[in-house]
């Protein structure tokens, strides 16, 4: 996966699996409070996501997550 | 009206009267010191003794937790027969009846610090969601290891960990608002039990509990001596089936924001008539 695409990877995962509304998601999102992401999903987020970096996203590096861009940022790491 | 299967335990209601007025406050406040300390050193012992004898006696895994989820049952069911002689008073309505339950994880709302000591006397055998702080407290430290409870320090281990468990047969004792709420403090329900229910395809027994007066909140000093003697009520609610809430275009996601609420409803705001005092 390309940098640049994983922004389009975050948003339609949060779209398609999480049932978020295309309009809401932009990076300064918060996952929380604009999202309505809880922890359950969060760590559904991170069982997706290791579909596409493998296995090194741990809950831990989610902790500090606040925005959609955090989440690229995280995906953008491990797939550099 | 008491549902078959169902049964009733009532103690120490009637016998209110002899501990108000000061001395009464005063026999109570003794009660308390006394009940904290005997907890302290029993969680000690079970440390020194019983813990050792148990991982020296019985090898195998699953046996040794079911052995020491046992002892900790009717320990605290001594424990709360023991409070209830003078500190307090308790009343518990609609515990199933004919066996342990299995395959079901019971929540309740978390009102007071010894919530978890009735249900895990009241759920014999049950595995629980204790507090990771328990691991390293030297009174909770050997039970908890011993019975092979689960600490909540990650949410995705722990999510995986109490599916599996469950599945398996597991009966769950959570709090799903993870933690007891301050004094004036609404506590919000996270969804976690009603997931955790889901995946594994079991009933949720929801169970509800009371404390008046409000006696051992968090941030409340355990000593706080009340006019009138706490008396606990424990209702356990009509299970529910996480499926009938899933299915559907709600999904898993849907269903279980919606069954959270609902237990959320049922725990911590409607008001039920006792079953035993409607029959």
């Amino acid at each position: 996966m390309e940098r640049k695409d994983s922004y389009q990877y975050v948003r339609d995962l949060l779209i398609q699996q999480f049932e978020v509304p295309a309009e809401a998601v932009s990076p300064e999102a918060l996952l929380a409070d604009d999202l309505g992401i809880d922890s359950i999903d969060a760590v559904d987020m991170i069982v997706h996501m290791r579909e596409v970096t493998g296995e090194r996203i741990t809950p831990e590096r989610f902790k500090t997550v606040r925005t959609v861009q955090d989440v690229v940022d995280i995906v953008d790491r491990e797939i550099a | 009206m008491t549902a078959a299967g169902q049964n009733s335990i009532d103690r120490g209601t009637g016998r209110r009267a002899p501990l108000e007025g000061p001395l009464g406050r005063a026999a109570r406040l003794a009660w308390t010191v006394i009940s904290f300390s005997l907890f302290a050193i029993g969680g000690l012992l079970f440390g020194l003794v019983v813990a050792p004898c148990l991982f020296l006696l019985v090898r195998d895994d699953q046996r040794r937790k079911h052995v020491a989820r046992g002892m900790i049952s009717w320990l605290f069911g001594a424990f709360i027969r023991f409070m209830a002689l003078v500190g307090l008073t308790w009343q518990v309505d609609g515990l199933p009846t004919g066996g342990r339950p299995r395959h079901c994880v019971v929540v309740a709302n978390h009102p007071t610090l010894i919530d978890a000591v009735f249900l895990l006397w009241l759920f014999p055998g049950a595995d629980c969601v204790v507090k990771a702080a328990h691991w390293r407290n030297p009174v909770t430290m050997f039970a908890v290891r011993a019975a092979g409870y689960l600490p909540n320090n990650d949410d995705e281990t722990l999510l995986h960990e109490a599916v599996r468990r469950v599945r398996s047969g597991g009966c769950l004792v959570l709090f799903p608002q993870g933690t007891r709420a301050r004094e004036g403090e609404e506590p919000v329900f996270r969804r976690g039990a009603a997931v955790i229910a889901a995946r594994a395809e079991a009933d949720l027994l929801p169970v509800r509990i009371r404390c008046r007066p409000h006696i051992l909140r968090k941030g409340e000093t355990w000593f706080r001596n009340t006019r009138h003697r706490p008396h606990f009520h424990l209702q356990v609610l009509d299970a529910l089936q996480p499926a009938t809430w899933t299915e559907g275009d709600r999904g898993e996601r849907g269903g279980t924001r919606e069954l959270t609420n609902r237990l959320s409803t049922l725990l911590l705001k409607a008001v039920h008539s006792s079953p035993s005092k409607a029959a």
